[in-house]
């Protein structure tokens, strides 16, 4: 089982071990984590309201999605840099957790939607209609949602 | 310092109180209802916090540059007052489901100080500078006062997120 040995060695780098050894580092990184999320989903979360026609609408869709792409990006950097330290820390756990699971599948499809078909709905070329638009912004908004609840599951699913 | 004392012991025993109630009790003992007010506490919390960092960084100028002020604070502030009615009404549930044990936590007192020092921060700045932001220009900065305030508004935030993270790594780890 290749993604087993895998997480048995994140388990063993010295990130992860410094991550149990010292009680503060563990939720250091976590609450960086949660502050890469605000961002993250705070941004697209405007974006998509704007896509249902609730948001900026004295602005295009496009333009303020342009605006706030830089802050999308680095919320999303944050976060793919913080969780997998944070995995180091309980590898094996979380290899146990099916919730875990369930998050990287949404997560790996938040950012897969987010790359592709919202990329599209908020170019300044694009030709959607307002009915796909609107369907775009549902889509994202359940996927990230998915994601935070599954995350969020994790904690109760712990062995 | 004793008054500070009596203060403190008897906000306790309304802790206690508050922690017998019905609603409380039901919270605390289904995993299930607790762990589903924490996600809506989240959501919640991006909702207001994410539409405060935008207003924030259009005062210091590195978002939605080409939005006048007074536009994205207009559209925003909807979108931050149901954030913070959801964010306020499950925060009440969460801390009294847990209120003798989560009130004396050192992160749940730099919380609450934080969160207000961020609603006084937001009421000053609403009350003087913003009033002539209609007259800002575009091209130019926003004065320094409202960039001095959306620093702020920025490090409270953030410290009241990371403070809230706190309390749950002080009280049940």
């Amino acid at each position: 089982m290749p993604i087993f040995s895998l997480f048995q060695w994140l388990d063993h780098t010295p990130i992860g071990e410094a991550l149990r050894s010292n009680p503060v580092l563990f939720p250091l990184v976590s609450i960086i984590h949660l502050l890469g999320l605000a961002m993250l989903v705070g941004t697209i979360l405007m974006v998509d309201l704007g896509l249902l026609g609730v948001g900026m609408r004295r602005q295009p869709v496009w333009r303020v999605a342009g605006e706030l792409q830089p802050f999308t990006w680095a919320g999303l950097a944050v976060m793919l840099v913080t969780g997998p330290i944070l995995l180091t820390g309980e590898a094996i756990t979380m290899y146990c957790n099916w919730a875990f699971w369930i998050k990287l599948s949404f997560v790996a499809l938040a950012i897969l939607f987010y790359f592709t078909a919202h990329r599209r709905a908020t170019s300044n070329t694009s030709s959607l209609s307002r009915k796909q638009m609107r369907s775009v912004a549902i889509v994202s908004l359940a996927l990230w949602l998915c994601a935070g609840l599954a995350a969020k599951s994790i904690n109760a699913f712990r062995q | 310092m004793v008054m500070g004392m009596d203060i403190s012991a008897s906000l306790l025993g309304v802790c206690h109180w508050l922690e017998k109630t019905p609603v409380s009790t039901a919270i605390r003992q289904s995993s299930l209802l607790f762990n589903a007010i924490i996600a809506i506490h989240t959501l919640g919390i991006i909702l207001t916090v994410g539409t405060i960092w935008l207003v924030d960084l259009r005062l210091l100028g590195f978002g939605l540059r080409r939005e006048p002020v007074s536009d994205v604070l207009q559209q925003v502030l909807p979108w931050t007052w149901s954030g913070f009615v959801v964010m306020f009404t499950t925060g009440i549930l969460l801390f009294c489901a847990e209120a003798a044990t989560v009130f004396p936590s050192i992160s749940f007192r730099i919380k609450i100080s934080l969160l207000l020092l961020a609603g006084l921060n937001a009421l000053v700045f609403h009350k003087t500078v913003y009033r002539g932001a209609s007259a800002w220009k575009l091209e130019s900065p926003t004065p320094a006062r409202a960039r001095f305030a959306a620093l702020l508004s920025l490090t409270f935030w953030i410290g009241v997120v990371g403070a809230g993270r706190a309390i749950a790594y002080e009280v049940y780890k």
